[in-house]
């Protein structure tokens, strides 16, 4: 393995005596498509501001590919972030935007304009070079934002979710555009999202981000099949959990006695007496999805259990009694891990944050 | 009749409305500046072209009054004496400025902030003759600043000196006003992308607050070539600018001359102005007519 083209080491944050980030472990290979996944208020803006050099941490280290740079400031170092609101400069024409971080490392004129231009017809907006921010859409301004990032050829560059603030259509194309312009400039990028599907097609590898802890970094798939916590079973797609292999009425291929999970699509359903099936329940609504019916079901216990049949091959009658079926590769053993439920308070570190932010 | 007139559709009822309803609420103040305004002007015009006679005015039609004053070396001097401590003054005073109003605009703690504002803005609650005698005691002989600054009362430094810290809170107000509205994120866009401190204040930061910066240096240097009572006090009678001329020549029932004179200020204040006014179109892309060309 060649030297990570981002390392953030144990790096904490505190605000206010809170801790905001709590010893974030993240390895970006070069070249990779890394997103930095968790719910709203989980910290991952606060993340990305510390690899910029935006907030310095009050622990830990960051590094790009190799090089310390926990105390350089953000204007040396050779990563780009694209802002979650864009911050393009509302004086300046798109193309000045754009060119601005080429003029401020004495690049050639003649050498900016073809880059700059270059860039503009990278993210489609090589016709729009002489307006002003704010006469453009929200997706204008975000390629503008991302032109203007890409033109430095940072060795990171960091995204605070740059989709979110467009239309769904839009936001399913602009994915799709995103990961080309990865591939294309071949940089590591570090997007940040709270959309789980966003992040799942289109990153290389993921970390999910909880109340600032780092519970599991991996591939979609490996997130998806095995689940490193409870929170990242709930997380990422929709999932059964159950506290044990015979709870909820139910008796789980599993010998194990700790939190299970299944997703719905996991499920078959069997008649009632099928000697096959893991327990029975009844039929409380089905919903035609398409490809797929969802099914939710009551155990004897009242509880739900969501199920993803096969459209065409399933009837489920609503108040109908039926059997559940899973194969015991399907079940998922998901670890009970001592990840407090939310960040606690700690004496020692939070004045120096209080004093940074008012001395910032 | 090719109906090219019907291109524009009638307004609405309700925006004809609104319309109206704001014409009479600017109506009222509007009147009265108005009023007030042309009604001087009108008058001063009117002195102006007359002459004294016996500390009379001498009614005929005559230019003797302008051309005294445009031509005579000691009334040029008032008049450039005027210029220089406006210009002198607004710069200096938006300058210092600016960074006061920088730190009232990061500063988070509601209690700083609070303390602060009440050291910046409390020379207004002390009335301008009181203060200048304060400037005039540091000043003279046996005064805190005598010794540093020697020399300084009742010349041009000590003048300047007294009106910088008169107009500081009034640039404070509009540099404060234009900081609050800058975009988030702006200056962290702009060190991301590799702007030094400098660069950032260069690129970014007085761009954004030029009409700010204008607005300040516009009411200061309006405030300064119009004060009476500062260049009064601390010029002793050595430094004279046209506001003090003009109430000389009143005393002594010269109001041709003084007519003149008031007229000149105004004609000052408002070239000045209007240069100020000009600059900040040259910086904004949104202000530019061409909207195509890059900035070096
Ligand atoms: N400058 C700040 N001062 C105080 N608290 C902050 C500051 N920035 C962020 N926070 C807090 O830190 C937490 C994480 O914020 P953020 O990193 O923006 O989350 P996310 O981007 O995941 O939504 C939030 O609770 C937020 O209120
Ligand atoms: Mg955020």
């Amino acid at each position: 393995m060649s030297v990570p083209a981002l390392h953030a080491d144990g790096v904490s944050k505190w605000f206010d005596g809170r801790r905001v980030l709590d010893a974030v472990d993240i390895e970006v290979r070069e070249g990779e498509f890394f997103s930095l996944l968790g719910p709203s208020g989980c910290g991952k803006t606060t993340a990305l501001r510390i690899v910029a050099g935006l907030d310095a941490p009050d622990e830990g280290r960051v590094s790009i590919n190799g090089t310390d740079v926990t105390r350089t400031p953000a204007h040396r170092r050779p990563t780009n972030l694209v802002f979650q609101q864009g911050a393009l400069f509302p004086h300046l024409s798109v193309f000045d935007n754009v060119a601005f971080g080429l003029r401020t490392e004495k690049t050639a004129k003649r050498e900016i304009a073809g880059r700059v231009e270059e860039l503009l017809d990278v993210v489609g907006m090589a016709e729009f070079a002489g307006r002003a921010p704010g006469t453009l859409s929200g997706g204008q301004r975000q390629r503008v934002a991302m032109a203007r990032a890409l033109v430095r050829r940072p060795q990171v560059l960091l995204l605070d979710e740059p989709l979110s603030a467009l239309d769904l259509g839009l936001q399913l194309r602009m994915r799709r555009e995103l990961r080309a312009l990865q591939r294309r400039t071949g940089t590591a990028f570090v997007c940040v999202t709270h959309n789980q599907a966003e992040a799942m097609e289109i990153s290389d590898r993921i970390a999910v981000l909880n109340a600032g802890r780092v519970e599991q970094t991996g591939t979609a798939r490996e997130l998806y099949h095995t689940p490193a916590s409870r929170f990242v079973a709930e997380f990422i797609g929709e999932n059964n959990l159950f506290a044990g292999a015979t709870a909820d009425g139910l008796t789980l291929p599993a010998d194990h006695d700790g939190l299970l999970a299944v997703r719905p699509e996991s499920f078959r359903l069997a008649a009632a007496d099928d000697a096959a099936s893991v327990g029975t329940a009844t039929v409380r609504s089905a919903g035609f999805l398409g490809p797929r019916l969802r099914v939710v079901l009551e155990t004897a216990t009242g509880r739900e259990v969501l199920v993803d049949a096969e459209a065409g091959a399933t009837t489920a009658a609503v108040g109908e009694r039926v059997g559940l079926a899973v194969a015991a590769a399907q079940v998922a053993v998901v670890p009970e891990t001592a990840v407090p439920e939310a960040a606690v308070p700690e004496a020692g570190l939070p004045e120096e944050g209080a004093v940074r932010e008012a001395a910032s | 009749m090719t109906g090219h007139d019907k291109a524009q559709p009638p307004a609405p009822v309700a925006a004809r409305r609104r319309r109206l309803i704001a014409y009479a609420l600017v109506a009222p103040g509007t009147a009265y500046l108005l009023l007030v305004f042309c009604s001087v002007i009108l008058l001063l015009f009117s002195y102006s072209f007359r002459t004294e006679r016996s500390s009379r005015l001498f009614a005929p039609f005559s230019t003797e009054t302008w051309s005294q004053a445009l031509g005579d070396d000691y009334q040029l001097g008032v008049l450039w004496t005027t210029l220089r401590v406006g210009v002198v003054v607004t710069v200096l005073t938006v300058a210092l400025a600016y960074p006061v109003a920088w730190c009232l605009y990061r500063v988070r703690r509601w209690w700083v902030r609070g303390l602060l504002g009440f050291v910046i803005f409390s020379p207004i609650l002390v009335s301008v003759v009181v203060r200048s005698y304060g400037w005039m005691l540091l000043l003279s002989p046996g005064g805190l600043l005598a010794g540093p600054l020697d020399g300084w009362l009742y010349h041009e430094p000590g003048v300047i000196l007294a009106l910088v810290h008169v107009e500081l809170p009034f640039a404070v107000v509009p540099l404060l006003a234009a900081l609050r509205t800058l975009p988030p994120g702006v200056l962290e866009a702009a060190a991301d992308l590799g702007a030094s401190p400098a660069r950032r204040l260069r690129s970014v930061l007085l761009p954004l607050t030029l009409p700010g910066i204008v607005a300040a240096a516009q009411l200061v240097f309006a405030l300064t070539v119009s004060a009476f009572a500062t260049p009064a006090l601390l010029g002793g009678g050595r430094v004279t600018v046209l506001s003090q001329s003009v109430y000389q020549n009143i005393q002594q029932l010269n109001w041709p001359l003084a007519a003149v004179q008031a007229l000149l200020l105004l004609a000052v204040a408002l070239v000045v102005l209007s240069v100020f006014n000009r600059l900040s179109r040259l910086v904004d892309v949104r202000q530019r007519r061409d909207r195509k060309g890059t900035i070096a």
